[in-house]
Protein backbone atom coordinates (compact mmCIF):
# COMPACT_ATOMS: atom_id res chain seq x y z
CA UNK A 1 0.00 0.00 0.00
CA UNK A 2 1.46 3.56 -0.79
CA UNK A 3 2.14 5.94 2.30
CA UNK A 4 -0.42 8.30 0.72
CA UNK A 5 -3.15 6.27 0.07
CA UNK A 6 -3.29 4.73 3.73
CA UNK A 7 -3.16 8.59 5.08
CA UNK A 8 -6.23 8.95 3.01
CA UNK A 9 -8.05 5.52 3.99
CA UNK A 10 -7.11 6.36 7.35
CA UNK A 11 -8.88 9.88 7.39
CA UNK A 12 -11.74 8.95 4.77
CA UNK A 13 -12.71 6.05 7.39
CA UNK A 14 -13.20 8.51 9.86
CA UNK A 15 -15.56 11.08 7.93
CA UNK A 16 -17.57 8.10 6.11
CA UNK A 17 -18.97 7.45 9.36
CA UNK A 18 -20.00 11.04 10.17
CA UNK A 19 -21.88 11.13 6.98
CA UNK A 20 -24.80 8.52 7.83
CA UNK A 21 -27.46 8.67 10.38
CA UNK A 22 -27.78 5.51 10.56
CA UNK A 23 -24.55 4.88 12.24
CA UNK A 24 -24.43 7.51 14.50
CA UNK A 25 -27.93 5.38 16.15
CA UNK A 26 -25.73 2.46 16.28
CA UNK A 27 -23.35 1.29 18.22
CA UNK A 28 -19.73 -0.05 17.24
CA UNK A 29 -20.71 -3.59 19.36
CA UNK A 30 -23.75 -4.37 17.62
CA UNK A 31 -21.84 -3.49 14.04
CA UNK A 32 -19.41 -5.72 15.68
CA UNK A 33 -21.53 -8.41 16.32
CA UNK A 34 -23.79 -8.56 13.29
CA UNK A 35 -20.13 -8.46 11.07
CA UNK A 36 -18.99 -11.61 12.83
CA UNK A 37 -22.48 -13.39 12.67
CA UNK A 38 -22.66 -13.06 9.08
CA UNK A 39 -19.13 -13.95 8.78
CA UNK A 40 -20.15 -17.06 10.48
CA UNK A 41 -23.28 -17.68 8.58
CA UNK A 42 -21.15 -17.27 5.49
CA UNK A 43 -18.61 -19.52 6.03
CA UNK A 44 -20.47 -22.05 7.01
CA UNK A 45 -22.04 -22.34 4.12
CA UNK A 46 -20.77 -25.48 1.92
CA UNK A 47 -18.47 -24.46 -1.17
CA UNK A 48 -20.55 -25.89 -3.59
CA UNK A 49 -23.87 -24.56 -3.60
CA UNK A 50 -23.16 -20.64 -5.35
CA UNK A 51 -26.22 -20.02 -5.49
CA UNK A 52 -26.76 -19.85 -1.96
CA UNK A 53 -24.09 -18.07 -1.92
CA UNK A 54 -25.18 -15.04 -3.58
CA UNK A 55 -27.80 -14.21 -1.18
CA UNK A 56 -25.58 -13.38 1.28
CA UNK A 57 -24.87 -10.12 -0.67
CA UNK A 58 -28.06 -8.89 0.61
CA UNK A 59 -26.32 -7.77 3.50
CA UNK A 60 -23.79 -5.69 1.58
CA UNK A 61 -26.30 -4.30 -0.61
CA UNK A 62 -29.09 -2.95 2.21
CA UNK A 63 -26.18 -1.98 4.45
CA UNK A 64 -24.60 0.22 1.58
CA UNK A 65 -27.28 2.64 1.78
CA UNK A 66 -27.71 2.70 5.49
CA UNK A 67 -24.37 3.80 6.02
CA UNK A 68 -24.84 6.08 2.95
CA UNK A 69 -21.57 4.33 0.60
CA UNK A 70 -22.60 3.57 -2.69
CA UNK A 71 -22.54 -0.36 -3.62
CA UNK A 72 -20.27 -0.26 -6.42
CA UNK A 73 -17.69 1.54 -4.24
CA UNK A 74 -17.97 -1.13 -1.96
CA UNK A 75 -17.76 -3.58 -4.58
CA UNK A 76 -14.41 -2.06 -6.29
CA UNK A 77 -12.65 -2.08 -3.13
CA UNK A 78 -13.36 -5.37 -2.43
CA UNK A 79 -11.79 -6.53 -6.03
CA UNK A 80 -8.82 -6.36 -4.18
CA UNK A 81 -8.63 -9.60 -2.37
CA UNK A 82 -9.14 -11.23 -5.83
CA UNK A 83 -5.53 -12.01 -6.72
CA UNK A 84 -4.90 -13.78 -3.69
CA UNK A 85 -8.08 -15.81 -3.75
CA UNK A 86 -7.81 -16.98 -7.44
CA UNK A 87 -3.70 -18.18 -6.40
CA UNK A 88 -5.31 -20.33 -3.84
CA UNK A 89 -8.81 -21.03 -5.71
CA UNK A 90 -7.19 -21.67 -9.10
CA UNK A 91 -6.04 -25.65 -8.21
CA UNK A 92 -9.66 -26.43 -7.94
CA UNK A 93 -10.86 -26.38 -11.43
CA UNK A 94 -7.29 -28.82 -12.40
CA UNK A 95 -8.34 -31.04 -9.80
CA UNK A 96 -11.45 -31.58 -9.40
CA UNK A 97 -13.16 -32.16 -13.30
CA UNK A 98 -16.22 -34.56 -12.32
CA UNK A 99 -19.35 -32.19 -13.73
CA UNK A 100 -21.22 -30.03 -11.82
CA UNK A 101 -24.00 -29.02 -14.75
CA UNK A 102 -24.07 -28.49 -18.03
CA UNK A 103 -24.85 -24.93 -20.13
CA UNK A 104 -25.80 -26.29 -23.61
CA UNK A 105 -22.89 -28.17 -24.57
CA UNK A 106 -20.51 -27.02 -22.10
CA UNK A 107 -19.91 -29.01 -19.55
CA UNK A 108 -18.83 -26.84 -15.89
CA UNK A 109 -16.89 -28.62 -13.34
CA UNK A 110 -17.14 -28.68 -9.53
CA UNK A 111 -13.87 -27.67 -9.35
CA UNK A 112 -15.12 -24.47 -11.34
CA UNK A 113 -18.23 -24.48 -9.09
CA UNK A 114 -15.99 -24.12 -5.76
CA UNK A 115 -13.22 -21.55 -7.07
CA UNK A 116 -16.85 -19.22 -8.75
CA UNK A 117 -18.01 -20.05 -4.62
CA UNK A 118 -14.49 -19.35 -3.68
CA UNK A 119 -14.56 -15.82 -5.34
CA UNK A 120 -17.93 -15.28 -3.87
CA UNK A 121 -17.17 -15.97 -0.33
CA UNK A 122 -13.96 -13.29 -0.54
CA UNK A 123 -15.52 -10.67 -2.33
CA UNK A 124 -18.54 -10.82 0.25
CA UNK A 125 -16.48 -11.04 3.37
CA UNK A 126 -14.23 -8.30 2.21
CA UNK A 127 -17.42 -5.95 1.99
CA UNK A 128 -18.73 -7.02 5.08
CA UNK A 129 -15.23 -5.62 6.30
CA UNK A 130 -15.13 -2.89 4.74
CA UNK A 131 -19.32 -1.90 5.85
CA UNK A 132 -17.71 -2.69 9.51
CA UNK A 133 -14.62 -0.27 8.41
CA UNK A 134 -16.54 2.56 7.30
CA UNK A 135 -19.92 2.71 9.78
CA UNK A 136 -17.61 2.16 12.85
CA UNK A 137 -15.04 4.27 14.84
CA UNK A 138 -12.33 3.17 15.65
CA UNK A 139 -12.12 4.26 19.37
CA UNK A 140 -15.02 2.95 19.88
CA UNK A 141 -13.98 -0.40 18.80
CA UNK A 142 -11.13 0.41 21.18
CA UNK A 143 -13.59 1.05 23.90
CA UNK A 144 -15.74 -1.91 23.09
CA UNK A 145 -12.30 -4.09 24.02
CA UNK A 146 -12.10 -2.73 27.14
CA UNK A 147 -15.63 -3.29 28.35
CA UNK A 148 -15.91 -6.44 27.13
CA UNK A 149 -12.65 -7.02 29.83
CA UNK A 150 -9.87 -7.38 26.57
CA UNK A 151 -6.17 -6.27 28.13
CA UNK A 152 -5.69 -3.05 29.04
CA UNK A 153 -2.40 -3.05 27.35
CA UNK A 154 -3.89 -4.11 24.09
CA UNK A 155 -6.71 -1.25 24.24
CA UNK A 156 -4.21 1.28 25.17
CA UNK A 157 -1.61 0.11 22.77
CA UNK A 158 -4.08 0.38 19.82
CA UNK A 159 -5.31 3.38 20.82
CA UNK A 160 -1.51 4.70 21.15
CA UNK A 161 -0.70 3.45 17.76
CA UNK A 162 -3.67 4.99 16.40
CA UNK A 163 -2.94 7.97 17.46
CA UNK A 164 0.51 7.97 15.81
CA UNK A 165 -0.02 5.99 12.97
CA UNK A 166 -0.62 9.02 11.00
CA UNK A 167 2.64 11.34 12.10
CA UNK A 168 4.60 8.25 11.32
CA UNK A 169 2.82 7.71 7.74
CA UNK A 170 3.57 11.76 7.18
CA UNK A 171 6.97 11.34 8.40
CA UNK A 172 7.43 8.30 5.67
CA UNK A 173 5.55 10.56 2.88
CA UNK A 174 8.29 13.06 3.50
CA UNK A 175 11.04 11.18 4.04
CA UNK A 176 10.24 9.15 0.74
CA UNK A 177 10.15 12.43 -1.02
CA UNK A 178 13.18 14.18 0.37
CA UNK A 179 15.18 10.82 -0.82
CA UNK A 180 13.84 11.09 -4.36
CA UNK A 181 13.62 14.31 -4.67
CA UNK A 182 17.78 13.56 -4.28
CA UNK A 183 17.69 10.41 -5.84
CA UNK A 184 17.68 11.79 -10.25
CA UNK A 185 14.23 9.44 -10.90
CA UNK A 186 15.30 6.56 -8.64
CA UNK A 187 12.31 5.09 -7.15
CA UNK A 188 13.90 2.61 -4.13
CA UNK A 189 16.87 1.43 -2.69
CA UNK A 190 19.82 -0.61 -1.67
CA UNK A 191 19.30 -2.24 1.71
CA UNK A 192 22.29 -0.35 3.17
CA UNK A 193 20.61 3.29 1.99
CA UNK A 194 17.41 2.05 3.08
CA UNK A 195 18.73 0.59 6.32
CA UNK A 196 20.87 4.49 7.02
CA UNK A 197 17.40 6.10 6.35
CA UNK A 198 14.83 3.99 8.58
CA UNK A 199 17.76 3.54 11.15
CA UNK A 200 17.59 7.02 11.55
CA UNK A 201 14.08 7.18 11.94
CA UNK A 202 13.95 4.56 14.22
CA UNK A 203 16.57 6.03 16.10
CA UNK A 204 14.09 9.48 16.24
CA UNK A 205 10.98 7.20 16.57
CA UNK A 206 13.02 5.82 20.27
CA UNK A 207 13.64 9.22 21.32
CA UNK A 208 9.97 10.51 20.59
CA UNK A 209 8.76 7.80 22.61
CA UNK A 210 10.98 9.08 26.10
CA UNK A 211 9.43 12.57 25.05
CA UNK A 212 5.97 11.74 24.88
CA UNK A 213 6.58 9.80 28.11
CA UNK A 214 7.55 12.63 30.14
CA UNK A 215 4.66 14.37 28.71
CA UNK A 216 2.16 11.85 29.52
CA UNK A 217 3.58 12.00 33.32
CA UNK A 218 3.46 15.16 33.51
CA UNK A 219 -0.25 15.05 32.42
CA UNK A 220 -1.34 12.80 35.37
CA UNK A 221 -0.19 9.01 33.40
CA UNK A 222 -0.62 6.27 35.61
CA UNK A 223 0.21 3.39 33.07
CA UNK A 224 -2.69 3.07 30.76
CA UNK A 225 -4.83 5.51 28.87
CA UNK A 226 -8.88 6.40 29.73
CA UNK A 227 -10.92 5.24 28.19
CA UNK A 228 -13.69 7.91 26.63
CA UNK A 229 -17.57 7.65 26.89
CA UNK A 230 -19.06 4.84 25.35
CA UNK A 231 -22.71 4.86 23.74
CA UNK A 232 -25.47 2.91 25.63
CA UNK A 233 -26.78 0.02 24.10
CA UNK A 234 -30.23 0.92 22.76
CA UNK A 235 -33.08 -0.66 21.37
CA UNK A 236 -32.16 0.13 18.23
CA UNK A 237 -29.20 -1.77 18.41
CA UNK A 238 -31.06 -5.11 19.77
CA UNK A 239 -33.22 -4.97 16.41
CA UNK A 240 -30.80 -4.16 14.36
CA UNK A 241 -28.70 -7.74 15.66
CA UNK A 242 -32.05 -9.80 16.02
CA UNK A 243 -33.25 -8.66 12.36
CA UNK A 244 -30.04 -9.49 10.71
CA UNK A 245 -29.38 -12.51 12.80
CA UNK A 246 -33.04 -13.86 11.53
CA UNK A 247 -31.90 -13.42 8.39
CA UNK A 248 -28.95 -14.62 8.55
CA UNK A 249 -30.30 -17.78 9.40
CA UNK A 250 -32.94 -18.24 6.89
CA UNK A 251 -30.45 -17.70 4.42
CA UNK A 252 -28.44 -19.89 5.59
CA UNK A 253 -31.02 -22.71 6.22
CA UNK A 254 -33.08 -21.97 3.13
CA UNK A 255 -31.97 -22.48 -0.50
CA UNK A 256 -33.70 -19.62 -1.40
CA UNK A 257 -33.00 -19.82 -5.36
CA UNK A 258 -34.41 -23.57 -6.04
CA UNK A 259 -37.50 -22.27 -4.28
CA UNK A 260 -37.85 -18.97 -6.21
CA UNK A 261 -36.83 -20.63 -9.60
CA UNK A 262 -38.20 -24.21 -9.69
CA UNK A 263 -40.70 -23.08 -11.54
CA UNK A 264 -38.15 -22.01 -14.16
CA UNK A 265 -36.09 -24.93 -14.73
CA UNK B 1 0.67 -12.45 3.34
CA UNK B 2 -2.49 -11.69 4.87
CA UNK B 3 -4.52 -14.35 5.10
CA UNK B 4 -8.61 -13.92 4.05
CA UNK B 5 -11.50 -14.53 5.65
CA UNK B 6 -12.93 -16.97 2.38
CA UNK B 7 -10.20 -19.15 3.09
CA UNK B 8 -11.00 -20.00 6.52
CA UNK B 9 -13.68 -22.29 7.97
CA UNK B 10 -15.41 -20.67 10.85
CA UNK B 11 -13.57 -24.03 13.36
CA UNK B 12 -10.51 -23.36 11.63
CA UNK B 13 -11.14 -19.38 12.39
CA UNK B 14 -12.28 -20.08 15.95
CA UNK B 15 -9.60 -21.89 17.25
CA UNK B 16 -7.08 -19.99 15.97
CA UNK B 17 -9.17 -16.59 17.26
CA UNK B 18 -8.95 -18.51 20.78
CA UNK B 19 -5.08 -18.98 20.59
CA UNK B 20 -4.79 -16.17 19.70
CA UNK B 21 -6.43 -14.58 22.52
CA UNK B 22 -4.95 -16.76 25.04
CA UNK B 23 -1.25 -15.57 23.72
CA UNK B 24 -2.24 -12.29 24.28
CA UNK B 25 -3.55 -12.65 27.68
CA UNK B 26 -0.24 -14.30 28.47
CA UNK B 27 1.72 -11.69 26.60
CA UNK B 28 -0.31 -8.46 28.48
CA UNK B 29 0.32 -10.15 32.24
CA UNK B 30 4.38 -10.63 31.47
CA UNK B 31 4.72 -6.56 30.33
CA UNK B 32 2.50 -5.94 33.21
CA UNK B 33 5.00 -7.81 35.49
CA UNK B 34 7.95 -6.11 34.54
CA UNK B 35 6.16 -2.52 35.42
CA UNK B 36 7.91 -0.50 32.86
CA UNK B 37 5.61 2.86 32.56
CA UNK B 38 7.69 3.84 29.79
CA UNK B 39 6.65 0.57 27.49
CA UNK B 40 3.23 2.16 26.58
CA UNK B 41 4.24 5.19 24.54
CA UNK B 42 7.23 2.90 23.24
CA UNK B 43 5.23 0.14 22.16
CA UNK B 44 2.79 2.86 20.53
CA UNK B 45 5.31 4.51 18.08
CA UNK B 46 7.37 1.58 17.58
CA UNK B 47 4.22 0.01 16.37
CA UNK B 48 3.91 3.10 14.02
CA UNK B 49 6.99 3.04 12.59
CA UNK B 50 7.09 -0.32 11.55
CA UNK B 51 3.60 0.78 9.93
CA UNK B 52 5.42 3.40 7.96
CA UNK B 53 8.66 1.45 7.30
CA UNK B 54 6.78 -1.21 5.84
CA UNK B 55 5.54 1.03 3.35
CA UNK B 56 8.69 2.30 2.01
CA UNK B 57 10.10 0.11 -0.12
CA UNK B 58 14.15 -0.84 -0.75
CA UNK B 59 15.01 -2.81 -4.16
CA UNK B 60 15.94 -6.95 -3.89
CA UNK B 61 19.74 -7.53 -4.83
CA UNK B 62 20.10 -8.88 -8.18
CA UNK B 63 16.13 -8.26 -9.19
CA UNK B 64 14.03 -5.58 -10.58
CA UNK B 65 11.67 -6.23 -7.61
CA UNK B 66 11.27 -4.10 -4.29
CA UNK B 67 10.63 -5.89 -0.94
CA UNK B 68 9.66 -4.42 2.48
CA UNK B 69 10.04 -4.77 6.11
CA UNK B 70 8.15 -7.41 8.20
CA UNK B 71 9.10 -6.38 11.41
CA UNK B 72 8.84 -9.19 14.18
CA UNK B 73 11.90 -9.98 14.82
CA UNK B 74 13.19 -6.17 14.57
CA UNK B 75 10.44 -5.49 17.42
CA UNK B 76 11.19 -8.28 19.71
CA UNK B 77 15.06 -7.43 19.17
CA UNK B 78 14.67 -3.85 20.49
CA UNK B 79 11.47 -4.56 23.33
CA UNK B 80 11.50 -8.36 23.90
CA UNK B 81 9.67 -10.67 22.36
CA UNK B 82 6.41 -9.96 24.40
CA UNK B 83 6.19 -6.24 23.80
CA UNK B 84 7.16 -7.31 20.18
CA UNK B 85 4.48 -9.64 19.68
CA UNK B 86 1.82 -7.46 21.20
CA UNK B 87 2.75 -4.76 18.96
CA UNK B 88 2.67 -6.85 15.87
CA UNK B 89 -0.91 -8.10 16.93
CA UNK B 90 -1.65 -4.26 16.93
CA UNK B 91 -0.43 -3.13 13.49
CA UNK B 92 -2.55 -6.92 12.51
CA UNK B 93 -5.66 -5.38 14.10
CA UNK B 94 -5.05 -1.84 12.76
CA UNK B 95 -4.66 -3.03 9.27
CA UNK B 96 -7.94 -5.69 9.32
CA UNK B 97 -10.11 -3.10 11.41
CA UNK B 98 -8.67 0.38 9.30
CA UNK B 99 -6.88 -0.42 6.14
CA UNK B 100 -9.60 -3.64 5.48
CA UNK B 101 -5.96 -6.21 5.07
CA UNK B 102 -6.60 -9.39 6.03
CA UNK B 103 -9.79 -10.42 7.42
CA UNK B 104 -11.71 -9.97 10.82
CA UNK B 105 -12.28 -14.03 10.84
CA UNK B 106 -8.94 -14.94 9.82
CA UNK B 107 -7.52 -12.42 12.11
CA UNK B 108 -6.41 -14.95 14.69
CA UNK B 109 -4.87 -16.92 12.21
CA UNK B 110 -3.36 -13.68 10.90
CA UNK B 111 -1.59 -13.14 14.18
CA UNK B 112 -0.44 -16.81 14.77
CA UNK B 113 0.92 -16.88 11.38
CA UNK B 114 2.98 -13.13 11.23
CA UNK B 115 2.82 -12.77 15.22
CA UNK B 116 3.16 -15.20 16.95
CA UNK B 117 6.04 -17.36 14.72
CA UNK B 118 8.28 -14.50 14.96
CA UNK B 119 8.13 -12.98 18.36
CA UNK B 120 7.06 -15.84 20.56
CA UNK B 121 8.93 -18.80 18.13
CA UNK B 122 11.44 -17.51 15.99
CA UNK B 123 13.20 -15.04 18.53
CA UNK B 124 13.75 -16.86 21.65
CA UNK B 125 14.73 -20.00 20.07
CA UNK B 126 16.77 -18.68 17.61
CA UNK B 127 17.65 -14.90 17.21
CA UNK B 128 18.86 -14.80 21.30
CA UNK B 129 21.10 -18.17 21.28
CA UNK B 130 22.30 -17.25 17.83
CA UNK B 131 23.28 -13.84 18.68
CA UNK B 132 24.77 -14.81 21.92
CA UNK B 133 25.90 -12.80 24.82
CA UNK B 134 28.95 -10.70 23.11
CA UNK B 135 26.27 -9.17 20.47
CA UNK B 136 28.86 -9.59 17.90
CA UNK B 137 27.77 -8.28 13.96
CA UNK B 138 28.46 -11.20 12.32
CA UNK B 139 26.30 -13.10 14.91
CA UNK B 140 23.47 -10.68 14.48
CA UNK B 141 23.20 -11.05 10.89
CA UNK B 142 23.60 -14.77 11.01
CA UNK B 143 20.90 -14.46 13.69
CA UNK B 144 18.58 -12.46 12.36
CA UNK B 145 18.81 -14.27 8.59
CA UNK B 146 17.86 -17.56 10.38
CA UNK B 147 15.34 -16.39 12.58
CA UNK B 148 13.69 -14.75 9.70
CA UNK B 149 13.49 -17.15 7.38
CA UNK B 150 12.61 -19.70 10.13
CA UNK B 151 9.84 -17.36 10.86
CA UNK B 152 8.55 -16.99 7.83
CA UNK B 153 8.67 -20.29 7.02
CA UNK B 154 6.69 -21.56 10.08
CA UNK B 155 4.16 -19.00 8.93
CA UNK B 156 3.93 -20.33 5.16
CA UNK B 157 3.16 -23.74 6.86
CA UNK B 158 0.79 -22.42 9.53
CA UNK B 159 -1.25 -21.00 6.46
CA UNK B 160 -1.18 -24.33 4.43
CA UNK B 161 -2.17 -26.19 7.17
CA UNK B 162 -5.11 -23.24 8.25
CA UNK B 163 -5.81 -23.50 4.78
CA UNK B 164 -5.86 -27.26 4.27
CA UNK B 165 -8.00 -27.66 7.02
CA UNK B 166 -10.59 -25.28 6.07
CA UNK B 167 -11.32 -27.40 2.91
CA UNK B 168 -11.22 -24.48 0.56
CA UNK B 169 -8.31 -25.82 -1.97
CA UNK B 170 -8.11 -29.35 -3.27
CA UNK B 171 -4.27 -28.94 -3.66
CA UNK B 172 -2.52 -31.79 -1.76
CA UNK B 173 -0.74 -30.38 1.27
CA UNK B 174 2.86 -31.70 0.39
CA UNK B 175 2.00 -29.50 -3.33
CA UNK B 176 0.64 -26.65 -1.47
CA UNK B 177 3.58 -27.16 0.53
CA UNK B 178 6.20 -27.28 -2.38
CA UNK B 179 4.38 -24.43 -3.31
CA UNK B 180 4.50 -21.72 -0.29
CA UNK B 181 7.55 -22.83 1.07
CA UNK B 182 10.65 -21.99 -1.36
CA UNK B 183 8.69 -18.51 -1.98
CA UNK B 184 8.75 -17.79 1.82
CA UNK B 185 12.70 -18.97 2.02
CA UNK B 186 13.45 -16.13 -0.36
CA UNK B 187 11.11 -13.67 1.61
CA UNK B 188 12.74 -14.60 4.88
CA UNK B 189 15.62 -14.41 3.75
CA UNK B 190 15.66 -10.67 2.50
CA UNK B 191 13.54 -9.75 5.43
CA UNK B 192 16.62 -11.21 7.35
CA UNK B 193 18.94 -8.96 5.54
CA UNK B 194 17.14 -6.07 6.08
CA UNK B 195 16.43 -6.44 10.04
CA UNK B 196 20.13 -7.26 10.36
CA UNK B 197 20.71 -4.14 8.11
CA UNK B 198 19.03 -2.33 10.85
CA UNK B 199 20.00 -4.17 13.53
CA UNK B 200 23.42 -3.11 12.82
CA UNK B 201 22.80 0.21 12.46
CA UNK B 202 21.24 0.54 16.00
CA UNK B 203 23.92 -1.16 17.05
CA UNK B 204 26.56 1.16 15.61
CA UNK B 205 25.21 4.65 16.12
CA UNK B 206 22.98 3.80 19.38
CA UNK B 207 23.84 0.38 21.17
CA UNK B 208 22.11 1.54 24.50
CA UNK B 209 18.65 0.56 22.74
CA UNK B 210 20.06 -2.85 22.27
CA UNK B 211 22.13 -3.00 25.42
CA UNK B 212 19.27 -2.14 27.65
CA UNK B 213 17.11 -4.91 26.77
CA UNK B 214 19.63 -7.27 26.39
CA UNK B 215 21.21 -6.80 29.71
CA UNK B 216 17.80 -7.33 31.07
CA UNK B 217 17.58 -10.65 29.19
CA UNK B 218 20.75 -12.31 29.84
CA UNK B 219 20.36 -13.13 33.30
CA UNK B 220 17.38 -15.05 32.37
CA UNK B 221 18.79 -16.03 28.77
CA UNK B 222 18.58 -20.38 29.16
CA UNK B 223 18.95 -20.32 25.26
CA UNK B 224 22.15 -22.15 23.45
CA UNK B 225 23.25 -23.83 20.17
CA UNK B 226 21.48 -27.29 21.71
CA UNK B 227 18.40 -25.46 21.58
CA UNK B 228 18.88 -24.26 18.31
CA UNK B 229 19.05 -27.86 17.16
CA UNK B 230 16.26 -29.10 19.20
CA UNK B 231 14.35 -26.49 17.33
CA UNK B 232 15.27 -27.72 13.76
CA UNK B 233 15.05 -31.20 14.61
CA UNK B 234 11.48 -31.14 16.08
CA UNK B 235 10.56 -29.03 12.91
CA UNK B 236 12.10 -31.46 10.58
CA UNK B 237 10.66 -34.15 12.00
CA UNK B 238 6.49 -32.46 12.08
CA UNK B 239 7.41 -31.50 8.40
CA UNK B 240 8.93 -35.26 7.61
CA UNK B 241 6.44 -36.75 8.89
CA UNK B 242 3.81 -34.81 7.41
CA UNK B 243 5.29 -35.18 3.85
CA UNK B 244 5.50 -39.34 4.51
CA UNK B 245 2.07 -39.46 5.78
CA UNK B 246 0.76 -37.25 2.57
CA UNK B 247 3.33 -38.65 0.22
CA UNK B 248 1.59 -42.40 1.00
CA UNK B 249 -2.24 -40.83 0.91
CA UNK B 250 -1.89 -38.95 -2.33
CA UNK B 251 -1.22 -40.99 -5.83
CA UNK B 252 1.97 -38.88 -7.64
CA UNK B 253 1.75 -36.66 -10.66
CA UNK B 254 1.81 -39.87 -13.52
CA UNK B 255 -0.62 -41.65 -11.51
CA UNK B 256 -2.98 -38.99 -10.63
CA UNK B 257 -3.07 -38.24 -14.34
CA UNK B 258 -3.62 -41.52 -15.28
CA UNK B 259 -6.42 -41.53 -12.68
CA UNK B 260 -8.09 -38.06 -14.19
CA UNK B 261 -7.78 -39.10 -18.14
CA UNK B 262 -9.46 -42.48 -17.15
CA UNK B 263 -12.12 -41.16 -14.90
CA UNK B 264 -12.69 -38.55 -17.66
CA UNK B 265 -13.07 -40.92 -20.14
CA UNK B 266 -15.44 -43.07 -17.93
CA UNK B 267 -17.27 -39.84 -17.31
CA UNK B 268 -17.66 -39.11 -20.83
CA UNK B 269 -19.16 -42.50 -22.23
CA UNK B 270 -21.70 -41.82 -19.45
CA UNK B 271 -23.17 -38.58 -20.16
CA UNK B 272 -25.96 -38.72 -22.67
CA UNK B 273 -26.07 -37.19 -26.25
CA UNK B 274 -25.73 -33.42 -26.54
CA UNK B 275 -29.46 -31.65 -26.60
CA UNK B 276 -30.07 -29.45 -29.29
CA UNK B 277 -31.29 -26.77 -27.51
CA UNK B 278 -29.58 -25.32 -24.32
CA UNK B 279 -30.69 -27.48 -21.13
CA UNK B 280 -30.07 -25.54 -18.14
CA UNK B 281 -29.68 -27.24 -14.44
CA UNK B 282 -31.41 -26.22 -11.48
CA UNK B 283 -28.07 -25.27 -9.96
CA UNK B 284 -27.23 -23.07 -12.70
CA UNK B 285 -30.15 -21.22 -12.79
CA UNK B 286 -30.16 -20.70 -9.41
CA UNK B 287 -27.19 -18.63 -10.06
CA UNK B 288 -28.42 -16.84 -12.91
CA UNK B 289 -31.52 -15.76 -10.68
CA UNK B 290 -29.56 -14.96 -7.82
CA UNK B 291 -27.38 -12.98 -9.32
CA UNK B 292 -30.57 -11.57 -11.32
CA UNK B 293 -32.34 -10.58 -7.71
CA UNK B 294 -29.41 -9.18 -6.17
CA UNK B 295 -28.57 -6.56 -9.15
CA UNK B 296 -32.13 -5.79 -8.61
CA UNK B 297 -31.46 -5.20 -4.95
CA UNK B 298 -28.34 -2.85 -5.74
CA UNK B 299 -30.44 -0.67 -8.18
CA UNK B 300 -32.39 0.14 -5.05
CA UNK B 301 -30.11 0.55 -2.90
CA UNK B 302 -28.22 2.66 -5.35
CA UNK B 303 -31.87 4.54 -5.48
CA UNK B 304 -31.74 4.81 -1.37
CA UNK B 305 -28.19 5.76 -1.53
CA UNK B 306 -29.00 9.67 -0.22
CA UNK B 307 -31.69 8.62 1.44
CA UNK B 308 -29.87 8.17 4.83
CA UNK B 309 -27.01 10.72 4.54
CA UNK B 310 -26.69 13.76 6.81
CA UNK B 311 -27.71 17.26 5.15
CA UNK B 312 -24.77 19.21 5.02
CA UNK B 313 -24.55 22.01 6.93
CA UNK B 314 -23.76 25.56 5.32
CA UNK B 315 -20.52 27.19 7.15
Amino acid sequence: MKLEKALILLHSNQSAREESVFTSRITSRSMLLVTILYLLFLLSLPLGRPSELIWFALYPIVMSPLISQPYQKIFINSLYILPFIILIGIFNPIYDTSEAFRIGTYKISKGWVIFFSLIIRGLLSMQALIILIKSTGFIEICNSLYKLRCPKIITCQLLMLYRYIGLFIAEGINIRRSVESRGYGKKSYSVKIWATIIGSMLIRTYERSKRIHNSMLSRGFQGFLPMGEMRNWSSLDTLFLFGWCLVFILLRSFDISSIMFSKFI
Amino acid sequence: MHASDALMSPMVASIAGVVSAVLIGVSSNKIKSEHRQDIVPLMGVMGAFVFAAQMINFTIPGTGSSGHLIGGILLSALMGPWCGFITLCSILIIQCLIFADGGLMALGCNILNMAATSCLIAYPLLYKPIAGKSQKPGRIVAAAIISSIFALELGAFGVTLETELSGVTLLPFSKFLTFMLPIHFVIGAIEGIVTSALILFIFRYRKSMLQSHIEKETKENKGSLKMVLLVFGIFALILGGAFSILASEFPDGLEWAIMKVTGDAMMEAETPAMAIMPDYDSNFAGIIGSIIVMIFLWGISSLLLNRFRKPVKER
